[in-house]
């Protein structure tokens, strides 16, 4: 077979066999921990190259060594046939380097467009070209299939997907020959998606070379050319993408952990998370909550659901569809939200301060775990209690014992070790800082709890624990409003699933009366 | 990820308030060792200071002498109490200086015209004011905490020159002097004050819904707002204690010396910032504690007393002090960085 391929194509080959770079023994601690142990590795030029494992399994970590923002502790790593110096992003992006991280870089307050040629300004004789830059631009959002990002606007005003987006930009606009990405499709809707991967693929056939981290795993053996596990620190393979099933790719991730549910549940193609028919299902009574002709200027236009307790209902649509709008509408984090509310049949006025939204029973989950999530410097237990102090206090006065326990009660429906309640979330994985903040739900038991993208970038165990906990509580009566960008995780998790396109509702799907599947989900988003 | 499985061993202000101990997981838990070398590092210098201090001025360790440096210290001692809850709130006061002065100007105007005691109860209200003041311009208008409180820092002092156009009010009530001047158990009054001060804000900061809210607000305000806390109201309260703290400092003052003054204690904001920062409380808020602001205290009446013996003049007092400062803050910049 390759015999063949050789003898065909050898132009083909030559580049193939050109190495873009190349990892030799490299290691990397942080204090005791070994992030990176004994790392030899060969990404080829002009391929697609995937790294997978679990959370800090050292995928990350890897590609920070290359992008220069983590200095390897011993080993050599050399970039189209030159050494790397380790931690100098300069020098990295010198060698033809560029990397997006799953943390944006973005300068909130300068404009989406500034924001693309920071660091690489277009300019003649040292004066800013702001015409060449605005056609460079489009340029860019035309070549990734994205309707154009407005340019003007500060980039911090933008949805985490379009910041995403002009990070991706900025790349391009490098002219970069090695492209990193951190989970590039993490925060990006089904259209987006779609969009990049075509983008990665048309970047190899100019002769780039992409290594890319990501949690999916249809992506990765969708679009990579070669694909390495990593577990626990160490390299378990590198393989060709063809050699391999997504159940070789599993396997090889979780080792030993392979546990035979999980690897059914993924047979299926469906997510593990098995949906039982609930209470939701009886249509009698009044609903938990009712909204009507809810308005967000710029955002919203005349959105109206319903949701019963014990049901979990979908948000779907593209990103930008105003998901999200909906979700902060909800929690009072939109003073010019418009609307009527209903909470067990007797109208609210619309919630415009989060206090009000929390005294209805409407509590948010926020997509953004470290900015708007978590304290990250103080303990996991104080993360969890905070939306209620006084239920672990006395007079005043906190108690280090109920706190404890109601900590530990909270996390433990979550699949989160109640031993490390006293821990500082820093130091948590992405999966348990997104347990812990589902558990401070768990523990102040809002009646309605809206969850944004609570399985963002976090890795298969722990979003089946995170959705596992999520259907448990809703079973006992809680009312779920999940956003997720993963349609399937939709699909496998909702009773109902209320479609959004452009600010509009553009369909409902039910899961008994409907065909409540992902590409009916897509046609919904699409129909506007 | 790479950032999550980030345990430096350089985390001077990992200072949580419920230490990881006892439950601690095996987890990194060996990592808590550089943090327990950094968290107690200021310890360290403080003893090495008080042992350069005996050497160079013998005599410095003596009773009468550390009762001298320590009364000395008691003004700037309450009021960083109070900075303390402001800096980990995530705030900062410039204001203290002049809320200090004006109310040293209140108290002995007040106790003029009517009995020590209830002078002295009638300026905390007043104080209260000042800090909610402070509180209300900063989490009511957006005014940044920096310009906010150096606009009502020169409204409070320019308001202790109104008061009295001397800038001194003498007293003549023979009370007046006593708490500043008072010794009760062979220990002045005012360090017993500072002692108890100490305890009480120590445990209301490590012990309490209130402090540990403050911390909360400081490390993530977006979260705690989302979490239903009242972010501004908690703020504002910690400037509000800034300000009582301030106040009462600017009183013994007066009381010790008998005389109420406008042109005191200028140097008391930067010497009461300087305090909790060096103590490894942080900038950025949502870290540190009480006790390093103990330390960062011993540390610069140490160093003062230092400069005193010494004959040092006050002006390479002050060059020292700002390095001293800048240093801190760039430590525990670095300490963040590395992280």
């Amino acid at each position: 077979m390759q015999n063949v391929s050789i003898a065909s194509e050898p132009t083909r080959v030559e580049t193939g066999a050109g190495v873009a770079a190349s990892y030799t023994k490299v290691s990397k601690t942080f204090g005791v921990t070994q992030a990176l142990t004994d790392i030899t590795l060969k990404v080829k030029t002009g391929t697609i190259h995937a790294l997978v494992g679990e959370n800090g399994a050292g995928k990350s970590t890897a590609l920070g060594v290359l992008a220069g923002r983590v200095a390897a502790s011993s080993g050599d790593v050399e970039v189209f046939g030159q050494p790397l110096p380790s931690e100098r992003p300069r020098e990295s992006r010198r060698l033809g380097i560029a990397a997006i991280y799953q943390e944006l870089t973005i300068a909130p307050d300068l404009s989406a467009e500034a924001n693309v040629f920071i660091g690489q300004p277009i300019s003649r004789f040292g004066v800013l070209s702001s015409q060449q830059m605005r056609s460079r631009y489009e340029e860019l959002c035309a070549q990734l299939g994205v309707p154009s990002v407005p340019s003007s606007i500060p980039a911090g005003r933008l949805s985490i997907a379009d910041q995403q987006l002009l990070e991706i930009m900025r790349a391009m606009a490098s002219d970069a020959r090695l492209i990193l990405f951190d989970e590039p499709t993490a925060s990006l809707g089904e259209a987006e998606r779609r969009a990049l991967l075509d983008l990665l693929r048309r970047m190899r056939a100019e002769g780039r070379t992409i290594v890319f981290v990501s949690h999916n795993l249809d992506e990765v053996l969708e679009v990579a050319d070669e694909v390495t596990v990593f577990r626990n620190g160490h390299l378990v393979i590198t393989t060709p993408r063809s050699a391999v099933t997504k159940n070789d790719v599993i396997r090889s991730m979780l080792g030993d952990k392979a546990d035979q549910r999980l690897l059914r549940g993924l047979e299926d193609e469906a997510l593990p998370v098995s949906h039982s028919g609930s209470a939701a299902n009886s249509p009698v009574g009044e609903p938990l909550l009712r909204i009507e002709h809810l308005f967000l200027p710029g955002a919203l236009e005349d959105i109206s659901l319903e949701i019963r307790a014990g049901e979990i209902l979908g948000l779907g649509g593209l990103v930008g569809c105003g998901r999200t709008s909906v979700l902060r509408s909800l929690a009072g984090l939109e003073p010019r939200a418009t609307g009527r509310l209903w909470i067990d049949g007797q109208e609210h006025p619309w919630p415009r301060t989060v206090r009000r939204a929390l005294a209805l029973g409407i509590a948010l989950a926020p997509e953004d775990r470290k900015t708007q999530g978590l304290v990250l410097e103080l303990s996991a237990e104080t993360n969890v209690a905070m939306s209620d102090l006084r239920r672990v206090s006395r007079g005043g006065w906190i108690s280090k014992s109920r706190l404890r326990s109601a900590a530990r009660d909270a996390v433990i429906p979550f699949g989160f070790n109640p031993d490390r309640v006293a821990e500082l979330p820093a130091r948590l994985s992405g999966g348990n800082q997104q347990k812990l903040l589902l558990a401070r739900w768990k523990y102040a038991e809002p009646r309605i709890l809206l969850a944004d993208e609570p399985t963002r970038g976090i890795d298969i165990g722990a979003k089946q624990d995170v959705l596992g906990a999520l259907r448990e509580m809703s079973e006992r009566g809680l009312a779920v409003i999940l956003v997720s960008s993963e349609l399937e995780e939709l699909v496998a998790t909702c009773d109902r699933v209320d479609v959004l396109s452009e600010g509009r509702l553009s369909g409902r799907l039910n899961r008994t009366t409907d065909d409540l599947t992902v590409s009916a989900i897509l046609e919904k988003a699409f129909s506007s | 990820m790479t950032q999550q499985a980030t345990t430096g061993p350089a985390t001077t202000n990992a200072a949580p308030p419920t230490p990881p101990i006892g439950g601690s997981p095996a987890f990194g838990r060996r990592n808590h060792f550089g943090d327990v070398a950094s968290k107690y590092s200021m310890i360290g210098v403080l003893v090495i200071l008080v042992v350069v201090a005996e050497v160079a001025y013998p005599g410095f360790l003596a009773w009468g002498s550390i009762l001298n440096v320590l009364t000395n210290a008691t003004p700037v001692g309450l009021v960083a109490i109070g900075m303390t809850f402001v800096l980990i709130g995530g705030g900062f006061d410039l204001s203290v200086a002049g809320t200090f002065a004006v109310s040293g100007v209140l108290f002995a105007s007040f106790a003029n015209i009517m009995p020590v005691g209830l002078a002295f109860a009638l300026v905390i209200p007043i104080a209260i004011a000042m800090g909610v003041l402070n509180g209300l311009v900063i989490t009511r208008l957006h005014v940044n905490a920096f310009v906010a409180t150096l606009g009502t820092s020169s409204i409070f002092t320019g308001a202790a020159f109104l008061i009295n156009a001397t800038g001194a009010v003498t007293v003549a009530d023979p009370g007046f002097p006593y708490i500043g001047t008072a010794v009760w158990l062979g220990i002045p009054a005012m360090i017993w004050i500072l002692a108890a001060c100490f305890v009480i804000g120590g445990i209301v900061l490590a012990k309490t819904v209130f402090g540990r809210s403050v911390y909360i607000v400081g490390g993530n305000a977006d979260a705690a707002r989302l979490s239903g806390m009242r972010v501004g109201l908690i703020q504002a309260a910690t400037y509000a204690l800034t300000a009582v703290a301030a106040a009462f400092a600017g009183m013994l003052l007066a009381s010790q010396t008998s005389v109420g003054q406008a042109n005191v204690g200028v140097d008391i904001t930067l010497d009461s910032i300087a305090i909790v920062i060096i103590g490894g409380t942080s900038l950025r808020g949502g870290q540190g504690s009480m006790w390093r602001t103990l330390v960062g205290l011993l540390i610069i009446a140490t160093i003062d007393s230092l400069f005193d013996s010494l004959a040092l003049n006050s002006s390479i007092q002050s060059v020292a002090k700002g390095f001293i400062v800048i240093v801190a803050v760039a430590l525990d910049a670095w300490s963040q960085r590395r992280k």
